[in-house]
């Protein structure tokens, strides 16, 4: 179909002029493919073929492959790429197994393409050397042998619980309720389970009360304009995880992500 | 008011293009004329003042976290904080900026912060200072009948059993009670009383100053104020009798009925070791403090990562955050009562002129007009007020824009332009101006408030440390810069070292860097002879002063400073940084520090605020040739370049 071709002709153009923004736009965090290609208005079936055209290699770079979630970026942006946070916690979930948490440099780095590999080890070994790792990540000595494990998979003792704002993929933290959650409720319960400081993540929030993204958006809308939450931006020097940037609202160029209830 | 003087409608357009009422839209300052919504975040600074006075009146060390996000409003309710403080001398409130200083070396550079602002930097007059009059306080309340007239000997004597009660207040206070600071605040009572009554000599008051501030005093004037002189210089001699000094300030403050206010805006900003050395000392000075209130303000996000990963150890965690305050987004009905705010300022001028009073009538938005404050506001469900300052600057630039394409006779634009988006290279020329109003805007500040800058070495040692670094990560130098450890109790030879990188070749740079801000020709002495003894004497030692405090010699720092200009082994520089040159420094790092605190915004390029980074701010420095123009920094870089130009080219 001629129009098709003309879409996907340019799409790897735009894909790269969408990085490029990106960049000018200081998001630290890099885009994933899969937003990549939401901010491209281009079908999954496109953005395969776009992101594999020659232009687009020659100047792009997926951390992985034929992965939605990868990040991706342009490849005068390595240096930072390599060094990002969302890369090595990516990169983490992406190893992880239930019954295996920890993995080596080389075995991070394995999971990249093999044209990132190098600067991809360079940047984690260094991190680990000058105590730079982000937040979220950290390594244990364990045979000889440097490994790193997301903070979020360390179980500790006693009465103190692993950190809740960065939960593992495709894992459930709140127990089952009997029956469904109201908003308020689900706020409730995300926010006792975070200290009780009136700040919740959405993407939290999203798995404690789960319904549709539409239905969800929603009521985000009618709790906000109703003034009894309130939203704010996803700051910090902490960095953000990849369902976190999914979970967030973006409004007026910035992405919003903490929900607080309003004093009455 | 004439007519020769009353202003016209022509006066009132060409105002409106030479100036914007929105171009400010952060606190940089805690301003006394703020221009404010006073509905905006009222709560908030309602508790804030309500939790001060509580920390006075039940002598109790409170901390209250003061948080939201960048933009929000945290600094301007603290300069609202301010204002309640100054008016009717509601309390004693310090704010401290941009602390610079290496985690072990927080406490020392916090007190001289404090005691810089209570005794307003000045070197004589010390009567007129606040410090005095929190002393004097204390008298009035020792000798109960402050009206009689009493001999020294009774007002020492009364003052003394005021401390005995001090410490008798609470079982183990004594502890916390240190005598020698109350002892040197009664000296510097006596000589600043006695110099502004009988024109006696301030010296004995300037060296209390110097020592309760952290510095070092010689023997002399060690003996001066009854302390015990040995071999080397005097001064207080760790953090606990750092923490005791502070004690005795808020004992003081309590005396006079004032709360004792510590603000720290802008706390995420801080490195995580200096976030962590603070918020230790913070606990301990809360722990043994009976009238302290410690706000810490900054992004809610980045303070509860620190906490997850017990950058913020509990405890001080639980005593700094004993109360939270969370500020969230204003509705757009309150964002439209900020552009009336700040119009109606603008406007206050031309108020008389009958076409103003006319066209308020008509709009009440006027210049800006309602229908792009409409415009703007709708479909808002709430935002910051920053974005509100932001928009609304923007808008005004573009009337101001319009007006240049068609006017009517008075000079009225015709019409609001739209927004065009800025090209790739349009847009990097706007970072760097936005950029270079900030440094201007900061250096402002410091040159207008010059107790904003502290001349500590402490401040010194953290600044050049951060700027070296940065010059390091844009690879602008080759060098890694280390803090050398302290030996046993001495300090370091050298505050700073400047070495090549260990994968750099050898013909490189090696610079040590002592930074000598003390008045004490003893401590200067010790210095310069250590580095004289030094067998590893680096290629070149620079000694750095401020003009504020330069370098204190006595006849044996003459004689070692000169032996040290003769070292064949070494180039030996003085470098005395003018207060100017320090303050471009400062401005450098503090607009690093905005960015990473997510507080520097380009507004409106290509419709959309744009956050910038450290490394945006670093680059565009880089781009400006800032590193390579500022003080110490261009003699590094020059240095290096000569070094690296001797290495024979490889191949």
């Amino acid at each position: 179909m001629p129009a098709r071709r003309v879409i996907a002709d340019e799409l790897d153009e735009r894909l790269l002029q969408i990085l490029a923004a990106h960049r000018l736009s200081n998001t630290t965090r890099p885009l994933t493919v899969r937003r990549l290609g939401e901010l491209a208005g281009a079908p999954a079936s496109l953005l395969g073929k776009a992101l594999n055209k020659a232009a687009f290699r020659a100047r792009g770079l997926v951390v992985r492959q034929k992965d939605p979630e990868a990040p991706v970026g342009l490849q005068a942006d390595s240096e930072d790429l390599a060094k990002s946070p969302a890369v090595l916690e990516y990169l983490l979930q992406t190893c992880r197994t239930a019954s295996t948490q920890a993995f080596s440099v080389s075995q991070l780095k394995a999971k990249a393409t093999s044209k990132f590999q190098k600067q991809l080890q360079a940047a984690i070994q260094l991190q680990i050397e000058r105590n730079e790792l982000p937040a979220s990540v950290g390594w244990i000595m364990i045979a000889r042998s440097k490994k790193l494990f997301l903070i979020a998979d360390m179980r500790m003792g006693g009465a103190a619980t692993r950190p809740t704002s960065h939960e593992p993929l495709g894992r459930e933290t709140t127990p089952a309720p009997d029956r469904a959650l109201s908003f308020d409720e689900a706020f409730a319960a995300m926010d006792r389970q975070s200290g009780g400081h009136n700040f919740v993540s959405l993407a939290e929030l999203r798995r404690a009360f789960p319904v549709t993204r539409e239905v969800f958006d929603a009521k985000l809308r009618e709790v906000r304009t109703s003034g009894r939450y309130s939203l704010s931006a996803a700051e910090g020097r902490h960095g953000l995880r990849a369902e976190e940037q999914e979970a967030g609202i973006m409004e007026e160029g910035t992405l919003l992500l903490y929900l607080s209830r309003r004093d009455p | 008011m004439t007519a020769a003087s009353m202003p016209t409608m022509s006066d009132f357009w060409a105002r409106v293009q030479a100036t914007n009422p929105f171009t400010v839209n952060r606190v940089s300052a805690l301003a006394h004329d703020l221009v404010d919504v006073d509905a905006i975040h009222l709560k908030a600074s309602e508790r804030l003042v309500a939790l001060a006075t509580e920390a006075c009146a039940e002598r109790r060390g409170l901390g209250v976290v003061l948080w939201g996000e960048a933009g929000i409003g945290k600094s301007h309710v603290l300069a609202r904080l301010a204002r309640w403080a100054s008016i009717d001398r509601h309390a004693c409130l310090v704010s401290v900026h941009n602390l610079q200083a290496n985690p072990d070396n927080l406490p020392r550079a916090l007190l001289h912060c404090i005691l810089s602002v209570l005794t307003r930097g000045r070197t004589e007059g010390f009567a007129e200072t606040y410090l005095f009059r929190l002393v004097n306080s204390a008298l009035r309340t020792a000798l109960g009948d402050p009206d009689g007239a009493y001999s020294w000997k009774q007002v020492e004597r009364a003052y003394q059993e005021l401390v005995d009660r001090l410490c008798d207040t609470r079982a183990g206070q004594a502890a916390i009670v240190d005598r020698a600071v109350y002892d040197v605040l009664f000296r510097f009572y006596y000589a600043a009383r006695q110099a502004r009554d009988s024109g006696l000599d301030e010296h004995p008051a300037r060296s209390a100053v110097r020592w309760l501030a952290g510095d070092y005093l010689d023997a002399g004037d060690a003996r001066l104020l009854g302390l015990t002189p040995g071999q080397e210089a005097v001064a207080l001699a760790d953090n606990q009798q750092i923490k005791q000094v502070l004690v005795a300030l808020t004992q003081l403050a309590q005396c006079r009925g004032q709360p004792f206010v510590l603000c720290f805006d802008q706390v995420d900003n801080l490195d995580t070791e200096q976030a962590a050395a603070l918020s230790r000392f913070l606990e301990a000075l809360l722990d043994s403090s009976p009238n302290l209130l410690v706000v810490t303000a900054g992004v809610q996000a980045t303070l509860l990562s620190w906490r997850q990963v017990k950058v913020i150890q509990d405890s001080a965690w639980d005593r700094l955050t004993q109360f939270e305050i969370a500020l969230q987004r204003i509705s757009p009905a309150q964002g439209a009562d900020l552009i009336l705010a700040r119009q109606r300022q603008f406007l206050e001028a031309y108020r008389e002129l009958d076409e103003v009073q006319v066209r308020l009538r008509q709009d009440a938005f006027f210049p800006l007009g309602s229908r792009w404050c409409e415009q703007f506001l709708r479909d808002k469900i709430e935002l910051r007020p920053r974005d509100v300052f932001s928009a609304a600057r923007e808008a005004w630039y573009r009337l101001r824009d319009s007006s240049r394409v068609s006017t009517t006779s008075d000079g009225e634009p015709s019409e609001v332009l739209s927004v065009v988006p800025l090209t790739p290279a349009e847009q990097l020329n706007a970072v760097d101006e936005h950029v270079a109003q900030r440094l201007s805007e900061s250096r402002s500040h410091l040159v207008t408030d010059p107790l904003r800058l502290p001349g500590s070495a402490e401040h010194m040692i953290g600044l050049i440390k951060a700027l070296l670094q940065q010059c390091q990560q844009l690879n602008l130098a080759n060098w890694q810069v280390e803090i050398p450890l302290a030996r046993g109790k001495n300090r370091p030879h050298y505050d700073l070292m400047v070495r090549p990188r260990s994968d750099v070749e050898a013909e490189s740079l090696h610079v040590g860097l002592a930074f000598l801000s003390t008045g004490s020709a003893m401590a200067t002495t010790t210095r310069l002879r250590g580095m004289l003894q030094d067998r590893n004497i680096p290629e070149h030692v620079w000694i750095i002063t401020e003009e504020r405090s330069p370098l204190a010699l006595g006849n044996k720092g003459e004689e070692y400073l000169a032996k040290l200009s003769r070292n064949r082994k070494c180039e030996f520089r003085v470098i005395e940084l003018p207060f100017a040159a320090y303050a471009d420094l400062d401005s450098l790092q503090a607009v690093v520090l905005q960015a990473r605190a997510g507080d520097l915004e380009l507004p409106a390029v290509g419709g959309k605020p744009l956050a910038l980074s450290e490394r945006e701010v670093m680059e565009s420095f880089a781009r400006q040739s800032r590193y390579q123009s500022a003080a110490i920094l261009r003699d590094l870089l020059a240095l290096q370049r000569v070094k690296a130009s001797r290495v024979p080219a490889q191949g």
